[in-house]
C-alpha cells in the first residue's frame, strides 16, 4: 500500500513538471531563421563580420566596374570596313592594301574603338543593306560611327592613312 | 548601243573586254565598246567592285567576268 502511494506521488510529480515545461515553451516567441542582412547586422564587430563586409563591398565594386566597362564598350566609336575577297585584281589589291592600313590604324587605338570587318563575298546579305543605305560606290569602304552610333562619314577605294585618322578624330578619337 | 567595261586594267578586266568584243562580233550588232579605267569614273557607276559591264547606262554585272553567252543575252 505504501509502495503504491509513493509511485503515485512520483507519477503526479512527473506530470506536473511536464505540464509546467510545455506551458513555459508556449510563452516563448518562436525563433525564425534570420536573413543574411539581419545576421550581418546582429553580428558583433568580429573578424568574421569584417570579412563578410569586405567581400560584399568587393563584389559590389566588381559589378559596377563590369557594368561600366560594358557601357563604355557600347559607347565606343565604331568603324565598319567592307572589303571583298572575290573580284578582279584591281579591286582585290585595293581591298588588301586598304585593310592593311585600317588594321594598322586600329591597333593604335586599343579599346577605344569598335572595329567590324565585312567581306562582301562571304556576307553579301550583311553588306547589301549597308551598300544601299550609305550609297557605296567602290570597295574597300570604311564607315564611321560616333559614340551615339550616328553615321559620320565614309571613305571608299582609299589608300590614305591620313584620311582615316581625320575621320577618326571626327568621331571622337584622339 | 554603248557597252562600257569598268576596270582598271587587270587580266580579269581585259578578259571582260575580250568577252564583250566576242559577243558583239558573234551577234553582229552595232555596238561601241568603251573601257572606263579611272577609279573616279568607275565610282560614279556605284558598282562597288570590278570588272563590271554596263549596257546603255545599265549595270549588268559587277565583280565577275561575264561569259560570252551572258553578254549576248544582254545585247541582243
Amino acid at each position: 500500500m505504501r509502495k503504491t502511494c509513493s509511485t503515485g506521488i512520483i507519477f503526479t510529480g512527473i506530470l506536473l513538471v511536464a505540464l509546467v515545461t510545455s506551458y513555459s515553451d508556449k510563452d516563448k516567441p518562436k525563433e525564425t531563421l534570420p536573413s543574411k542582412e539581419a545576421t550581418l547586422e546582429t553580428l558583433k564587430d568580429t573578424p568574421q563580420k569584417r570579412e563578410i563586409i569586405t567581400k560584399k563591398k568587393k563584389a559590389i565594386s566588381n559589378e559596377s566596374i563590369e557594368s561600366k566597362a560594358e557601357d563604355q564598350q557600347k559607347q565606343l566609336p565604331k568603324i565598319i570596313l567592307i572589303i571583298t575577297s572575290q573580284a578582279c585584281n584591281c579591286t582585290l589589291e585595293r581591298c588588301f592594301k586598304g585593310e592593311k592600313i585600317v588594321n594598322k590604324v586600329v591597333q593604335q587605338f586599343p579599346e577605344k574603338l569598335t572595329f567590324e570587318r565585312l567581306d562582301h563575298a562571304i556576307e553579301p546579305t550583311l553588306v547589301a543593306p549597308l551598300e544601299r543605305k550609305y550609297q557605296l560606290h567602290y570597295l574597300p569602304a570604311l564607315l564611321f560611327f560616333d559614340r551615339k552610333e550616328t553615321f559620320r562619314g565614309k571613305l571608299e577605294a582609299f589608300w590614305d592613312e591620313g584620311a582615316i585618322r581625320e575621320k577618326l578624330i571626327e568621331i571622337g578619337l584622339k | 548601243m554603248k557597252i562600257e567595261i569598268l576596270g582598271m586594267g587587270c587580266p580579269k578586266c581585259k578578259k571582260t573586254v575580250a568577252n564583250a568584243e566576242q559577243a558583239v562580233r558573234e551577234l553582229g550588232v552595232d555596238a561601241e565598246i568603251v573601257k572606263v579605267e579611272k577609279i573616279d569614273e568607275i565610282m560614279k557607276y556605284g558598282v562597288i567592285m570590278t570588272p563590271a559591264l554596263v549596257v546603255d547606262g545599265e549595270v549588268k554585272c559587277a565583280g565577275k567576268i561575264p561569259a560570252v553567252e551572258e553578254v549576248k543575252n544582254w545585247i541582243k
